[in-house]
């Protein structure tokens, strides 16, 4: 059940552009590869990409799912090469930080040009890995977010604002 | 190599949640003088529940019952008092189940314990004693 409406679409729409010319301004001349994060962000990606004013690729990883037994890998790599490229790691959501501080060392590893982090949202209640987020939506208290990409078990991906659901999944 | 025996499952989840993003890990490495008395002697010390080496952070577990809470909030503040350069965090055991309904919301969250354990560097802190080291990558 959704409780609450955190960010309209005009709000978010705003926040998307401010980001994308800090990007476009960042990054001038640089070609910079935008990396994200499915399932969850691949609608921000879409829309951030379409406000960066510059020539720019965009590509995508997946992680495997807390239940697979080997721990967390790459489930999907990304398509073209990172090395010597400026990376700019989209995530929908940081947390704890571990989640982006694995992806961000396995990308460090492959020895890209630059490698900087961008987030929609950002809920520092439970941070553990201390990160560098140059790029940063809106940061959110604890509560369980959906809408515009993020998901509650399947559900809610496709709207088009952000809001609290009334429960975490169990 | 022996598991630690943890005190509480939530202390078992976190275990495992670790071990999933290979994060290394001590269980109950020291414990902290957090209360002396008029003398300087300690009267009364605080084992965190795992110390992170690589965040160098402590974090200590509690479950939701307002007493224990206010227990454990007690002990983290007056270690942080004492030891301001210590950096802990305490998680409710709500938190390390958000922490799975956020990021693998699709995932069951059934009991285990952690995958591996390397060694148990049985070293004396310079706080007092850790019995029950352990190590885990």
């Amino acid at each position: 059940m959704i409780a609450q409406r955190l960010f309209d679409e005009a709000t978010i729409a705003a926040r998307v552009r401010e980001i994308g010319a800090s990007i476009s301004a960042d990054y001038a001349g640089k070609y910079p590869m935008i990396v994200g994060v499915l399932t969850s962000s691949a609608v921000f990606v879409a829309d951030l990409t379409r406000c960066i004013d510059i020539p720019c690729e965009f590509d995508f990883i997946a992680l495997t799912r807390y239940s697979d037994a080997e721990g967390i890998r790459f489930a999907k790599d990304t398509s073209a090469s990172v090395e010597g490229r400026h990376v700019v790691l989209v995530e929908d959501t940081i947390d704890t930080g571990l989640t982006l501080q694995y992806v961000t060392k396995t990308l460090r590893a492959r020895e890209p040009a630059s490698l900087e982090v961008c987030t929609l949202l950002d809920r520092p209640h439970r941070r553990i890995a201390g990160l560098d987020v140059k790029y940063r939506g809106f940061e959110i208290p604890d509560v369980f977010v959906v809408g515009y990409g993020l998901d509650y078990k399947g559900r809610y991906r496709e709207l088009p604002e952000l809001y609290a659901h009334g429960s975490w999944p169990q | 190599m022996q598991q630690p025996r943890f005190a509480h499952r939530s202390e078992a989840e976190f275990a495992r949640l670790l071990d999933f993003y290979e994060v290394e890990w001590l269980y109950e490495p020291c414990a902290f003088p957090i209360v002396r008395d008029a003398g300087g002697k300690a009267v009364e010390w605080f084992a965190p529940d795992f110390y992170l080496p690589e965040y160098d952070l402590y974090v200590e577990m509690t479950v939701q019952s307002p007493r224990l809470q206010s227990r454990k909030n007690r002990k983290v503040r007056l270690l942080r008092e004492a030891f301001p350069d210590v950096a802990i965090k305490l998680f409710m055991r709500r938190d390390v189940e958000r922490i799975f309904s956020n990021r693998l919301a699709h995932a069951s969250l059934e009991p285990a314990y952690p995958r591996c354990a390397l060694h148990a560097p049985h070293t004396q802190s310079a706080w007092g004693p850790r019995p029950s080291a352990h190590v885990h990558r």
